[in-house]
């Protein structure tokens, strides 16, 4: 089942959502460096996962309650992932909207059949359980969330990968950095 | 024991009894499936709500027992019952208890944390029962409650099987809060001669949309679907019609396909049934229940009873009007591994033809049928109906697909097509066929020939879809006008030894057969991975 967006954007005004939407995505609160002991965990938190880079920057430019420790981390990460799927939505739908090229349409569409219940369901439940000391469910979820991204990355192969440019590929690093994370949770 | 007679991608517990499906749902996330289960041995017994989830109703994850029989009642059996979604995002579960003094009762359940994605946990109402039988319906005679629709008075409508004396029939009660309740002056319908009516259901299809309805819609592009499971002969029944909300009443297109005595849901080894509405993808979805056909020596062998179909999707047929059709829900097509094509492959009278598919216990099979005429035999005589199976020839069949068949096809199950003789209009009565008879050399288990007929239109092909799956066969023709479900138990056919062939043994034709098949991966359905 389709779903046609409301939103009508021209095409100059898509220009200006994708300049102002950059990677990794920031709150608007002033961040707040990581103090001397956060630093540490941080860095040891991201060397254990996929993307030491990505994982870092995200970690270094959101503020954290005092004490962090790796669930408030693995809750930062997870929501993180759902403000770049929530985006990413956003960005697929606008797309459909505006193209012309009915293969690419159906292949847009079907993406956004994987992000919907993403956004709407896997990435809350992951974040809701990780609150409530739930990993097995968390991790469940985030494998969920990967199987969703991969499925839609598989529609969109060599010269037509560019629609979605990067937006999918990092989704997919930043629920790896998770799936990582939740690991190290599950360890206990 | 026996394992190779295990499925790889359709529902059933790890080990023990299962029988009906019950509460059926999407929430959250999620599809729920609960149903009758026995946590202590494979025959029926101890009946509790198992319950499992599932994000696209193919993978499943096991989770802990969701209702068991702890008060008076419920203590005789936490029988079947149906899920309401309400507006405001409540659930509400309606079941049928057995009471202490063995009398059916309609009890209400709801979840105890709506919070919870997983529904874990159920929390009965304190002052169950909400229904007890009313006067002039037996206390054995009152069970199963469907699904609620609300009307436009604001009350909410729930209907419930029953009988007097021979007439199958089902009751209408309307309620505002599930709590307190009031009979309605009518039957919602009755059917004398058809006995009790189990596992009620009552939904509306539309008439020339592509979807499935929400069970409170009506109005002038809709039909409404009544179906009964008949306890006097275990099968499930349908017919569509036009449900008066007036008076909460429905009558049967066609009073000589009224439910019980005309089309059948499934052809084949199949009960209890129950749809609910998918709201994810506005889709109406069946389940149903797939027994064993063997001993219940055998059962308490091997440790286990009893299947779920793949889930199905019910759509009202646009092109003959008369029917539903059933489809397997697309998710089954996330199990694909390889595939393979045959293009108009002739099978001449009297011969079988292997296809070489590799191994063929988990299959998904598409084929389509074409008759070339001998022009040497001119217009032969068929038979009428499937006959006493496959070996049954005649000029205009019978021919097909020979599933869970051995390299000497010492074992085999043909579904197949059988044509019968043209009549003065040129047209053909299709019979629609499944032949246990040679399925297993095993001498203790049900070998029945499954028969139906299928309306074919004048600009179909012959073409039918097979679910196969160690020891369930699903087959449906003409996009699931007509559907047969069976089990089959060889003894040789089994993993790398089961094959698969085309078949003909219609005297007067040759067949041309197309065909699409996928190896179908595992489902891998295992418990809910808790911390």
């Amino acid at each position: 089942m389709r779903r046609i967006p409301n939103l009508v954007s021209s095409f100059a005004l898509h220009i200006i959502l994708l300049a102002s939407t950059c990677i990794p995505f920031t709150l608007s609160q002033p961040s707040v460096p990581w103090k001397e002991g956060n630093g540490d965990l941080a860095d040891q938190i991201c060397k254990k996962t996929p993307f030491y880079d990505l994982c870092s920057s995200i970690l270094h430019s959101n503020p954290l309650s005092p004490k962090p420790d790796l669930k408030g981390v693995a809750l930062l990460m997870v929501n993180n992932i759902l403000a770049n799927a929530s985006d990413t939505l956003s960005y697929i739908e606008g797309l459909i909207k505006s193209t012309s090229d009915r293969e690419l349409e159906q292949a847009l569409a079907f993406c956004a059949e994987s992000y919907i219940p993403l956004v709407k369901y896997i990435l809350p439940q992951a974040a809701d359980a990780i609150s409530q000391g739930r990993f097995g469910f968390a991790s469940y979820c985030i494998s969920d969330a990967l199987k969703e991204i991969n499925s839609c990355n598989k529609k969109f192969s060599g010269a037509s990968q560019a629609p979605l440019g990067d937006r999918n590929d990092i989704v997919q690093k930043l629920v790896d950095v998770a799936s990582a994370i939740i690991k190290l949770l599950l360890k206990g | 024991m026996l394992s190779w007679q295990r499925t790889a991608f359709h529902f059933q517990p790890q080990t023990n009894w299962m029988n009906d499906p019950n509460g059926p749902l999407f929430y959250s996330g999620w599809y729920h499936i609960f149903y009758q289960y026995n946590p202590d041995s494979a025959v029926w017994g101890n009946i509790t709500w198992g319950h499992a989830v599932s994000r696209d109703m193919i993978h499943w994850l096991y989770l802990p027992i969701a209702l068991v029989p702890d008060t008076w009642h419920d203590i005789n059996g936490v029988w079947s019952g149906s899920a309401t979604l309400l507006p405001d995002g409540k659930i509400v579960m309606l079941y049928t208890g057995n009471t202490a003094q063995n009398v059916q009762v309609q009890n209400l359940a709801y979840p105890a944390n709506l919070s919870d994605p997983l529904l874990l946990d159920w929390v009965k109402y304190a002052d169950n029962p909400v229904l007890v039988p009313p006067p002039g319906i037996g206390p054995k005679d009152f069970r199963d409650p469907t699904t609620a629709w609300i009307g436009p008075d604001e009350k909410w409508r729930v209907t419930i099987g029953s009988k007097v004396n021979k007439t199958g029939l089902s009751l209408v009660y309307r309620t505002k809060d599930f709590i307190h309740y009031e009979l309605s002056d009518h039957y919602l319908h009755a059917v004398p001669g058809t006995g009790m009516w189990e596992c009620v259901d009552f939904f509306p299809v539309s008439v020339n949309g592509p979807n499935g309805l929400d069970s409170s819609v009506n109005g002038p592009e809709v039909k409404h679907v009544l179906k009964a499971s008949l306890d006097d002969t275990k099968v499930d029944h349908y017919a569509i019609g036009t449900y008066f909300v007036e008076n909460d009443t429905w009558v049967p297109d066609n009073p000589h396909e009224d439910v019980g005595i005309g089309l059948k849901l499934d052809y084949g080894r199949y009960y209890a049934s129950k749809t609910f509405y998918d709201q994810q993808k506005q889709r109406r979805v069946l389940w149903g229940w797939i027994n064993e056909s063997d001993s219940e020596t055998a059962d308490l062998k091997k440790g286990w009873a009893s299947l779920q179909t793949i889930p199905r999707t019910v759509l009202f047929d646009k092109k003959t009007r008369t029917n539903l059709l059933q489809w397997p829900v697309e998710e089954v097509d996330s199990l694909r591994l390889s595939n393979f094509e045959f293009e108009e492959v002739v099978v001449k009278p009297g011969s079988v033809v292997p296809l070489d598919i590799g191994p063929a216990t988990q299959l998904d099979i598409f084929a389509e049928f074409e008759i070339e005429f001998l022009a040497s035999k001119g217009i032969g005589k068929g038979n009428v109906g499937c006959g006493s199976g496959a070996v049954d020839r005649s000029a205009l069949g019978p021919f097909g697909i020979l599933a869970i068949a051995d390299d000497q096809l010492s074992e085999l199950t043909p579904i197949y097509f059988h044509l019968s003789s043209i009549t003065s209009d040129a047209s053909l009565t299709t019979s629609f066929c499944v032949d246990e008879t040679r399925s297993s050399m095993a001498p203790d288990v049900s070998k029945l020939v499954f028969e139906s007929k299928v309306p074919v239109l004048s600009d179909e092909k012959l073409s039918m879809r097979v679910l196969v799956d160690h020891s369930i066969i699903e087959s449906f023709a003409q996009g699931g006008r007509t559907v047969i479900s069976s089990r089959v138990y060889p003894t040789e056919a089994i993993y790398g030894a089961a094959r698969l062939f085309l078949f003909n043994n219609a005297t007067d034709i040759n067949i041309k057969a197309s065909l699409k098949i996928w190896q179908l991966n595992s489902a891998f359905i295992r418990p809910f991975p808790f911390d």
